[in-house]
């Protein structure tokens, strides 16, 4: 057995789930197999056990939350295979609930972000390494929505940019990374930002996108 | 006894005993020829009118006209005045004895509900008053005339006379005739236009008083108009012609009433017996309209659910508000609830009991009448609302395709164009090839979000999955404005429901950000009554126009199409208010 990340695949279109295939072997992961419906990718993870599970959300036979309600099933019965699950829209409904129980293990990104391989692959790698992924525009929803006496008010514009990407998933040193300035400086907005928003601070990621996530959605 | 019974009553006493004392002052006269048949052609007018007054009185009490009757008879008794012997109660008799003409003509131009029409009506009349008791002052100042000498052999002399002059005398009498001749045609003219603006049903019942009391003021205008010329014989005829006519007037009233109560009577039992024999569908107007002798009628029917009343065919109509000058609307019920309304000419008002007998008949067979009002009416919306709904969805199909085309697809084939001109320089010049291929990977993301918008728009998905609930929370989390999810049903609603219910409130909020200028909107959605209720208010600025854009009306047809209603509260300044109900 390799170093590499094994990836299982699962999607009803086959030149998306081969395209995939083709982005993330050639971004250095193993892909142990595809899968075209929820069914033969609940068999498929049971019988390769891979690292992490790529899942769209639509799938046979009736195209609505398939995907979705395999990811559950993964994770209840597989705690050990990350989800990573692809939609084709921007439903913050879905993300939520995928994530609300824990955020440990476990992405929603937006179909469209396969086409941006860094980005992609980092999620898949991220939530492989028991982080979390949420696409920024399902972010930037429960950013930008409007609120009574909105509390988010009370962040600098530096602020809320890293508020936005812990709700990601991103750790400190990607945030610092991703903002160009050290990591020290990230600390600092992190502790400010929970004593604005009145959360506990919490030095794990998953935890802490978990505080994150559930005060963005209960604070409308 | 009602305090209008008593004093009903007390008028009638009194007319009892001033007739009495009239014929008490006539009998015991020096000077009146043959006291008997004065005493009593005087007390069958007198009492004639009285009594007929007092009945009419009696039977619309809302009517001044009974009033005016019994009006005329009182003032009549005045010229028995001109019985006493006594030169001054004699002089008083001699100006106040033509008074009575004057109500008469009142009570014509009043006819038929006791009131004057125009405020110059009122001044002619007054006018007519003082003339009644100017008229008689040139004899009363300068001596009587050898007519009036001859037919008033021993009365006494006038208490007012200065000296007899019979130059004076003739030219006050001619002033006076004449402007009395032209009061009495201007009347005529007013009656006889009214009776040429008539109805059908109003000429019925002006025509026995109005008729009988044109040809008595063209006979009295006529002794007064011969008077003055001085043909003493013709006056004489044409004033008892004029009197008799007079004494006849109250009469032919009555019979006018008492056959038009039994006429109508006789049509609401036969329309009892015939609305009870055949189911009539359109025969029912013509036998309400023959019952109440209005060919005119109309029936309306009156729809719950829409609250608005509608014709026999379905069309929404409008009714006569109250205090309309032509037409007026009885309404008809049946066991407490409304089914619909006469719409019939004011003066059947003046019958609130045969209004109430056919209204209270016609109950049943308007209700059928009804039901199949609302069926038609139920027909023609959801003719219309088809033909809109088949337009407006031609209608988002061109929009669609126009998304489409100037979107994603315009992209598409930019997004061609980029990937051959990178293909031919992927060898020549791998760096130009490889920026071509990044602004490629842009549009393409930008194409892919456009496709996810319309998506989005033509069906949520979230909406099918998650239900409700979800789909407006993410529409809430979307909008530019704060949105309170006020109310959400715990459960799920059918699909169709759920889709409309959810259209309504995305189509709601974009008006809102578009035109309200609001701060915030609170959106509830509520099962009840079997009813799911989808609210959504904004505090903005209101006064907001239902019928603006094609939207709000897409919407409404969506929402009648599952038999449900939508209404549009929106009063300038006080926000809007958007309701649609649908039964679950």
């Amino acid at each position: 057995m390799s170093d590499a990340v094994r990836v299982v695949i699962a999607d009803d279109s086959v030149l998306l789930r081969e395209g995939l295939s083709r982005l993330l072997e050639e971004s250095g992961f193993e892909v142990a197999g595809q899968a075209g419906d929820a069914e033969d990718l609940l068999r498929k993870v049971g019988a390769h056990r891979p690292d992490v599970a790529v899942v769209d959300v639509r799938m046979p036979p009736t195209h609505t939350d398939e995907g979705l309600r395999a990811a559950h099933r993964i994770r209840a019965e597989h705690p050990e295979t990350a989800v990573l699950v692809l939609s084709q829209y921007v439903e913050e409904a879905y993300a939520l609930e995928l994530l609300s129980e824990s955020t440990e293990r476990t992405g929603y990104l937006l179909k469209d972000r396969v086409a941006d391989v860094d980005t992609f692959t980092d999620a898949v790698r991220r939530v492989a390494g028991g982080g979390s992924a949420l696409d920024p525009e399902v972010v930037a929803l429960l950013l930008g929505r409007r609120r009574r006496e909105d509390p988010l008010e009370a962040l600098t514009a530096r602020e809320r940019e890293v508020l936005g990407l812990m709700a990601e998933g991103r750790s400190n040193a990607a945030i610092a990374e991703a903002l160009v300035v050290t990591e020290r400086a990230v600390e600092k907005h992190v502790t400010s930002i929970f004593s604005k928003l009145d959360l506990t601070p919490t030095v794990e990621d998953h935890r802490r996108v978990l505080a994150v996530l559930a005060y963005l959605r209960a604070s409308d | 006894m009602t305090g209008l019974n008593r004093a009903l009553a007390g008028i009638a006493l009194a007319g009892i005993i001033a007739g009495a004392a009239a014929s008490a002052l006539v009998v015991s006269s020096d000077h009146i020829a043959m006291p008997g048949a004065g005493v009593a052609i005087g007390l069958l007018i007198t009492w004639s009118f009285i009594g007929t007054g007092l009945y009419a009185w009696w039977r619309r009490p809302a009517s001044r006209f009974g009033a005016l009757l019994a009006a005329v008879g009182f003032t009549f008794l005045l010229g028995a005045l001109t019985s006493s012997d006594d030169p001054v109660v004699f002089t008083i008799g001699v100006l106040t004895a033509n008074i009575y003409f004057v109500v008469f003509a009142h009570m014509l131009l009043a006819y038929p509900d006791g009131r004057l029409e125009r405020p110059w009506h009122a001044k002619l009349i007054a006018a007519g008053y003082v003339l009644s008791v100017l008229g008689p002052l040139p004899q009363l100042l300068w001596g009587f005339t050898d007519r009036t000498i001859e037919g008033c052999q021993g009365c006494p002399e006038s208490a007012l006379l200065i000296e007899v002059d019979d130059t004076l005398r003739n030219i006050g009498n001619a002033v006076t005739s004449v402007i009395g001749v032209a009061i009495v045609a201007v009347v005529l003219a007013i009656l006889i236009r009214r009776w040429r603006n008539a109805t059908g049903p109003q000429r019925r019942g002006l025509a026995p008083v109005l008729w009988s009391g044109m040809v008595m003021l063209v006979l009295l205008a006529g002794a007064l108009g011969t008077d003055a010329v001085g043909s003493a014989r013709l006056t004489n005829v044409l004033g008892s012609l004029g009197l008799i006519v007079f004494a006849s007037v109250p009469w032919v009233f009555l019979i006018g009433l008492v056959r038009s109560r039994v006429a109508r009577a006789g049509a609401v039992s036969e329309l009892l017996l015939r609305l009870g024999e055949a189911p009539g569908t359109g025969t029912l107007r013509c036998r309400l309209a023959d019952a109440l002798g209005d060919r005119s009628l109309q029936l309306v029917f009156w729809l719950d659910d829409r609250t608005c009343w509608v014709d026999s065919e379905g069309h929404v109509v409008e009714v006569p508000q109250p205090g309309h000058p032509a037409r007026a609307l009885t309404l008809v019920e049946l066991e407490g609830r409304r089914v619909g309304a006469i719409v019939h000419d004011t003066t059947l008002l003046e019958e609130p009991d045969l209004l109430g007998s056919v209204a209270a008949a016609a109950g049943l067979a308007m209700e059928n009448e009804r039901l199949q009002a609302q069926l038609r009416a139920r027909v023609e919306e959801l003719r219309t609302s088809r033909a809109r709904i088949v337009e407006a969805s031609s209608h988002e199909r061109r929009r669609l395709e126009r998304n489409l085309h100037d979107g994603a697809q315009q992209r598409l084939v930019a997004l061609s164009l980029t990937l051959r001109l990178a293909q031919g320089k992927v060898h020549a010049e791998p760096d130009r090839a490889d920026e071509l291929l990044a602004g490629a990977q842009k549009e393409l993301t930008l194409a892919l979000g456009e496709l996810r918008e319309l998506a989005r728009g033509i069906h949520p998905a979230v909406l099918s999955d998650r239900g409700l609930q979800a789909a407006l929370e993410a529409l809430a989390g979307r909008a530019p404005i704060e949105v309170d999810l006020a109310e959400l049903p715990s459960d799920r609603l059918p699909e169709p429901i759920e889709a409309a219910a959810y259209f309504v409130v995305a189509e709601a909020l974009t008006n809102v950000a578009k035109y309200a200028h609001a701060n915030q909107a609170t959106v509830k959605v509520s099962r009840r009554n079997g009813h799911a209720v989808v609210e959504v208010a904004d505090d903005g600025i209101g006064g907001a126009d239902p019928d603006r854009g094609s939207g709000l009306r897409g919407l409404a047809d969506r929402v009648s199409a599952l038999d449900g209603r939508m209404s549009l509260d929106s009063p300038a300044g006080a926000g809007t208010r958007l309701r649609a109900e649908i039964p679950v």
